[in-house]
C-alpha cells in the first residue's frame, strides 16, 4: 500500500513538474509547480519525514509559491514569445550537456544499486526513524545548533539584499 | 654544518706532531702578507704614497722570513735534523661531528724549505721592486698585490690538506691575474691576464677533479686512518691510507688510481705551465718585470712542482701516471727550450726558459726524484729571479727597451749586472760548481738510473734532458752575447741601475752560487737528508761522474756555440736562414697558439653560437615570449567565453557536473 | 521486502526515491537549459532544489539518521534566502529591461578589444653576424593574435536566443 501511494504521489509530482516546465504562462507554470510540491510532501510522508512534509507544504507551497506569484502578477508577464535562431545553438549544446549529465548520473546510481551500496529492506530492519516535530526540534537545537543559528543570519541577509535590490533609489 | 669551526671551539687538533706556539708562529707568517695587503687595500692613505705601501709589505715578507729562520730553521739546524713537524690545523667544516675539512699549516721540511724559498726570494724581490716601480703612480696597488700574491703561495706551501690547497691555489690565479694585468691601460696586458686565468682554470677543473676522487676513495677509511680528525683531504690521511690499502681497492682498479693521479698533475700543469698548458706563461711577461721574476722563482709555477711533490703517494705506485709525468716534463722542457732559442725579447727568453726548467724538475717529478725536483725547484728560484731580475736591470738601464737585437755592450755601461747575470747563466746552464749543476745532475742522475721508478724509457728522457740542457746552454749564451757584447745599438745611453735594485741582485747571486752546495750528492747532500728525515723522500746516492761530465760537456759546447755563431757579426741573426723552416716553426711556437685559437674560434664558438642560439629561440622566444604569448592568446580567446548569456554559463555548468559525475562512474566502475 | 518491524513492511526501497529525485532533477535541468524567461528558470532551480531534498529524505530513511531531514530543513531556508534575493533582482531587473527574458541581460561580458598584438623580442638583430638576426621575432613564438578586428566574437556569443521551450 505504502508502495503503491508512493508511486503515485512520485507520478503526480513527476508530470506536475513537466508541466510547470513546459507552461508558456508564468502563472501555470507556478501553480504546476504547486502541485508538484503537494506530490513531494506526500511522498515525505510516505518516506515517514513528516516535519519536512509539513514544512514543505507550509515554506513552499504556502510562502515560496505566494511570493513568487506574487511577483509574477506585479510584473504583468506577456507570454513567452517564441525565439529566433540564434540562441538554438546554445540550447543545444546546453540540452546537450544536460543529457550528458543525467545519463551518466543514472549510470552511477545503476552502478551503485548493483554493488549494494543500498542496502535492501533485509539490512534496514531495526532502523527506527522518527521524522516527527519533537524529534527534529530535538536535534535542530542541539546537534545543528549552530548551523541554525548561522541560517538566521542567512535569511537577515536575505531580506537586506531584497529590500536594497528593489528599492529604486538609495539614499 | 659548523662552518668556522665554532661549535667545536678553536682547539688545535693535534697528532704525534708538535703544536705550541711555535706551531702557531706559521698562521703569522701565513697571514702577514694578508695583512698588509688589506691594509693597503683598506687605507687609502697608505694606498697613495706607494713608499709606505711598499714599506708595509717587504716589512710583512721580511718579518715572514725573519719568522721562518728564527722559529723553525735555525733550530731545525741546531737539532741536526732531529726537529719535528709543526702543526696548527683547526677544524674548518664538520658534519655530525666528524670533520670534513680542516683548515691550518703543517711545517714540514719540504714546507719548510718551500717557506724559506717563497719569503727569501720574495723578500729580495720586494726590495728590488722599490727601484724599478720608482716613480709608478699606483704603486701602492702594486704592492698590495705582490702581498696577495705571497700570501696566496704561503697558503698552498703551509697548507696541510688538498682543500686549503685548492682554495689558495684559486687564489694565486687570481692574484696572477691582478699582476699580469697591472698595466691595464694595455690591452695586451689586459689579454695577458685574462689568458693566464682561463689556461689555469682548465687545469684547476681537472685538479679539482682529481682531489675529489682522492677524496671518494680515502673517505671510506676514514675511521681507521684517521685517528687526529682532519678529515679526508688531509695529506697525511691521504698517505697513511694508500700506503696500508692497496689502491685496487681504493679506487675501484689501477687505472683508476693512475687517472686521478693524473687529474690532480692536471692543476699542475695549468700553474706550472707543463705542455698543452703552458700558453699563458710567456704572455704573462705582460706584467711588470719583478711580477715575473717572482712567479717564474718562487711563487706561481713552483706552486705546481710543490703540489706534486707534496702529494706524491697519490702518483707513486700507479701504473702509468708517472709515465705521463715525467715524459710531458720532457716534452716540455724540449719544445720550451728550442722555443726560447727563437726569442728576440729578453723576458721571453727567460720565460721560455723557465718552461723549460719546469719541465726538468717534472721529469724529475715522475721518476719519483722528489727531492732532485725540489733542489732544483730551489737553485732554480735563486738564479731564474737573479736573471730576472737582471733583465729588469736591463730594461731599467736602456730605457725600457726589451728587444735584445737593440742592445749590446752592456758590460761596460753595467758592470754589476753583467756580473750577476753572468753568475745566473752560468748556473741556469749547470756549469760546476755554481748552483745549477748540482741540481741539474740530480735529476738527470734519476733519470739514467731510475732504479725501481716506475717511469718508461727514463734514459731516453735522460737523453733528452742533456740535449736540453746543450740547447739551454745556446739560448743563454746567445742572450748573454746579444745583450752584453759587441757594440750598443739602442737609443740613448744605458746606464747602471740604482743600489736599491743591484743589491739583490749581488745577494741572490751569492745564494745562486751557494745554494747548490747543501746539495752536492753522497756525504753532503744537506738538502736531501733535510727533506729525508722529516719525511719520506728517498734521497738519491753518490754522483754520477759520467752524467756530470756529460751534461758540462753539453753545457759548455752550447755556450761556445752561442758566442762563436752570435760573435761573428753582432746584432744579427743567422739562424732563421740557416735552420729554415725549423726556425719558422719554433718561432711560431709549433703552432700551439694558433691551434689554441682555431680550438676557440670554430669550435668553443661554435658551442657557443649553438648556446645563443638556443638560448635565444628556444629559451627566450620560445618559453618564454612562448609562454607570454600563450596566456594572451588564451586570455583573448576565453574572454568571449563571459558572453553574459545565461545559456552559455547554464552549458559550462553542466559540463562541469558532467565530468564530476563521468569521475564518479569512473571510480565506480574501475576502482572502488 | 519482508521486514516487519520498524520502517514497515512495504515500505518505499531507497532507489525509488533515488530515482525518482533523479527523474525530477532532469525535468528541472531541462527547463533550466531550455526556458529563457528568468522565472521560469527560477522555479526549475526550486525543482532540482526538491529533487535534492527528496534524495536526502530518502537517504536519511536508509541510514536512520535525522541529519538528512534536518539538511532538507536547511536547504528549505536556503531556498527561500535564494527566491527572496533572487525574485528581487527579477523585479530590478524588469525595471531596468521590461524584460524578463535573460538574454536581454548581458552587460556582464567581455569587449572585444581586437587582435592580440604579436610579440616581437627586444633587440632581435643582436647579434650582427647570425642569420636568423633579421627574421622577425613573432615567427620563432607561439602564433600571432587570432581573429582580425572584425571577426565574430567567438563561438559562444550569440546573437539574442532563439528556440526557448516552446512546443
Amino acid at each position: 500500500m505504502t508502495q503503491v501511494l508512493f508511486l503515485t504521489f512520485g507520478a503526480l509530482a513527476l508530470a506536475a513538474a513537466a508541466l510547470c516546465v513546459t507552461r508558456r504562462n508564468a502563472v501555470a507554470s507556478a501553480l504546476w509547480l504547486v502541485v508538484m510540491f503537494f506530490g513531494l510532501a506526500g511522498c515525505y510522508v510516505l518516506l515517514e519525514a513528516y516535519f519536512v512534509a509539513a514544512v514543505q507544504v507550509l515554506v513552499y507551497a504556502g510562502a515560496i509559491m505566494v511570493l513568487f506569484l506574487f511577483v509574477i502578477m506585479l510584473l504583468d508577464l506577456r507570454k513567452e514569445a517564441p525565439g529566433t535562431a540564434p540562441g538554438v545553438p546554445l540550447r543545444f549544446g546546453a540540452v546537450a550537456a544536460a543529457t550528458l549529465f543525467l545519463v551518466v548520473a543514472g549510470l552511477c546510481l545503476v552502478d551503485a544499486d548493483a554493488r549494494g551500496l543500498f542496502p535492501d529492506a533485509a539490512a534496514r530492519e531495526g532502523l527506527t526513524l522518527d521524522g516527527g516535530a519533537y524529534a527534529i526540534g530535538e536535534a535542530l537545537f542541539t546537534r545543528w545548533v549552530l548551523a541554525f543559528e548561522v541560517t538566521s543570519i542567512l535569511l537577515l541577509g536575505a531580506i537586506l539584499g531584497a529590500v536594497i535590490l528593489t528599492k529604486r533609489r538609495l539614499t | 654544518m659548523d662552518l668556522l669551526g665554532l661549535r667545536s671551539g678553536f682547539a688545535p687538533l693535534l697528532s704525534a706532531a708538535e703544536g705550541g706556539p711555535r706551531a702557531w708562529a706559521a698562521w703569522g707568517v701565513l697571514f702577514a702578507p694578508l695583512a698588509a695587503a688589506v691594509l693597503i687595500a683598506l687605507w687609502p692613505a697608505l694606498r697613495r704614497r706607494g713608499g709606505a705601501a711598499a714599506g708595509v709589505a717587504i716589512a710583512a715578507v721580511g718579518a715572514g722570513l725573519g719568522l721562518t729562520l728564527a722559529a723553525w730553521f735555525l733550530p731545525a739546524l741546531a737539532a741536526g735534523g732531529e726537529a719535528p713537524v709543526w702543526e696548527a690545523i683547526v677544524p674548518w667544516v664538520t658534519l655530525g661531528g666528524r670533520t670534513i675539512i680542516s683548515f691550518g699549516t703543517r711545517v714540514d721540511a719540504l714546507a719548510l724549505t718551500m717557506t724559506l724559498v717563497v719569503t727569501g726570494v720574495g723578500f729580495a724581490i720586494f726590495v728590488y721592486a722599490l727601484g724599478y716601480m720608482k716613480g709608478d703612480a699606483s704603486m701602492g696597488r702594486f704592492y698590495g698585490k705582490f702581498a696577495l700574491f705571497v700570501f696566496s703561495m704561503l697558503g698552498i706551501v703551509l697548507s696541510p690538506n688538498f682543500f686549503q690547497t685548492f682554495v689558495f691555489w684559486e687564489l694565486v690565479g687570481v692574484s696572477s691575474y691582478l699582476l699580469i694585468g697591472y698595466y691595464w691601460q694595455k690591452d695586451s696586458a689586459g689579454e695577458a691576464a685574462k689568458k693566464a686565468f682561463m689556461t689555469n682554470r682548465v687545469g684547476d677543473f681537472g685538479f679539482l677533479l682529481g682531489i675529489l676522487l682522492v677524496w671518494t676513495a680515502v673517505g671510506a677509511h676514514l675511521e681507521v686512518y684517521d685517528p687526529a680528525g682532519f678529515g679526508a683531504f688531509d695529506f697525511t690521511v691521504i698517505q697513511r691510507t694508500l700506503d696500508a690499502v692497496p689502491r685496487e681497492a681504493l679506487f675501484g682498479g689501477a687505472f683508476a688510481a693512475a687517472l686521478a693521479a693524473a687529474l690532480v698533475f692536471c692543476g699542475a700543469m695549468g700553474k706550472s705551465a707543463q705542455f698543452p698548458l703552458h700558453v699563458w706563461l710567456p704572455d704573462a711577461m705582460e706584467g711588470p718585470t719583478p711580477v715575473s721574476a717572482l712567479m717564474h722563482a718562487a711563487t706561481m709555477v713552483a706552486a705546481g712542482i710543490y703540489m706534486v711533490a707534496r702529494s706524491f703517494f697519490v702518483f707513486e705506485d700507479t701504473t702509468w701516471a708517472p709515465t705521463l709525468v715525467a715524459w710531458l716534463g720532457g716534452l716540455t722542457a724540449f719544445l720550451a727550450a728550442s722555443m726560447a732559442i727563437t726569442q728576440r725579447d729578453i723576458k721571453k727568453v727567460l720565460a721560455y726558459s723557465t718552461l723549460s726548467q719546469l719541465g726538468y724538475m717534472t721529469m724529475a717529478l715522475g721518476a719519483g726524484a722528489y727531492p732532485a725536483a725540489m733542489f732544483h725547484l730551489t737553485t732554480h728560484a735563486f738564479f731564474k729571479a737573479l736573471l730576472f731580475l737582471c733583465a729588469g736591470s736591463v730594461i731599467h738601464g736602456c730605457h725600457h727597451e726589451q728587444d735584445m737585437f737593440r742592445m749590446g755592450g752592456l758590460r761596460k755601461s753595467m758592470r754589476v749586472t753583467h756580473a750577476t747575470w753572468a753568475i745566473g747563466t752560468l748556473a741556469l746552464c749547470g756549469i760546476p760548481p755554481l748552483a745549477g749543476f748540482w741540481s741539474k745532475d740530480e735529476i738527470l742522475a734519476a733519470l739514467f738510473y731510475p732504479g725501481d721508478a716506475r717511469v718508461a724509457g727514463a734514459p731516453l728522457l735522460g737523453a733528452l734532458g742533456v740535449l736540453v740542457a746543450g740547447m739551454t746552454a745556446f739560448y743563454m749564451g746567445r742572450a748573454w752575447h746579444l745583450t752584453f757584447f759587441g757594440a750598443y745599438r739602442g737609443h740613448g745611453h744605458p746606464h747602471e741601475s740604482p743600489r736599491v735594485m743591484t743589491g739583490p741582485l749581488v745577494a741572490l747571486a751569492a745564494f745562486s752560487v751557494a745554494v747548490g752546495w747543501l746539495g752536492i750528492p753522497g756525504h753532503a747532500n744537506h738538502f736531501g737528508h733535510f727533506l729525508e728525515r722529516w719525511s719520506v723522500f728517498p734521497a738519491h746516492g753518490a754522483l754520477h761522474v759520467p752524467v756530470a761530465l756529460v751534461s758540462v760537456l753539453a753545457g759548455g759546447a752550447g755556450l761556445l756555440l752561442a758566442f762563436r755563431i752570435y760573435g761573428r757579426r753582432p746584432g744579427e741573426d743567422p739562424l732563421p736562414a740557416r735552420l729554415g723552416r725549423l726556425w719558422s716553426l719554433w718561432a711560431n711556437l709549433y703552432h700551439v697558439d694558433r691551434f689554441y685559437l682555431w680550438l676557440v674560434r670554430s669550435v668553443q664558438q661554435g658551442v657557443a653560437r649553438a648556446c645563443w642560439w638556443v638560448e635565444r629561440w628556444v629559451l627566450i622566444q620560445g618559453l618564454i615570449n612562448g609562454t607570454s604569448q600563450a596566456v594572451r592568446v588564451s586570455g583573448d580567446r576565453l574572454r568571449r567565453v563571459q558572453s553574459g548569456r545565461l545559456g552559455g554559463y547554464v552549458t559550462s555548468f553542466l559540463v562541469g557536473a558532467g565530468l564530476v559525475a563521468l569521475l564518479v562512474l569512473a571510480q565506480l566502475r574501475f576502482v572502488g | 521486502m519482508s521486514g516487519a518491524a520498524g520502517l514497515g513492511a512495504l515500505a518505499v526501497p531507497v532507489e525509488w526515491t533515488v530515482g525518482l529525485g533523479l527523474c525530477l532533477f532532469a525535468v528541472g535541468l531541462f527547463g533550466v537549459a531550455l526556458r529563457r524567461n528568468i522565472l521560469i528558470m527560477l522555479l526549475c532551480v526550486e525543482i532540482m532544489l526538491n529533487a535534492a531534498n527528496l534524495v536526502l529524505v530518502g537517504f536519511s530513511r536508509m541510514h536512520g539518521d535525522l541529519g538528512g531531514q534536518v539538511f532538507v530543513f536547511f536547504s528549505m531556508t536556503v531556498a527561500a534566502a535564494e527566491v527572496a534575493v533572487g525574485l528581487a533582482i527579477v523585479i530590478a531587473l524588469y525595471r531596468l529591461r521590461q524584460s524578463t527574458e535573460v538574454d536581454d541581460a548581458r552587460e556582464l561580458h567581455e569587449v572585444d578589444y581586437g587582435p592580440v598584438p604579436r610579440l616581437v623580442l627586444e633587440g632581435a638583430d643582436a647579434h650582427p653576424d647570425d642569420p636568423h638576426a633579421d627574421a622577425p621575432g613573432g615567427d620563432h613564438g607561439a602564433g600571432p593574435g587570432p581573429a582580425g578586428a572584425g571577426a565574430p566574437a567567438g563561438a559562444p556569443a550569440a546573437a539574442p536566443a532563439g528556440a526557448g521551450g516552446g512546443h
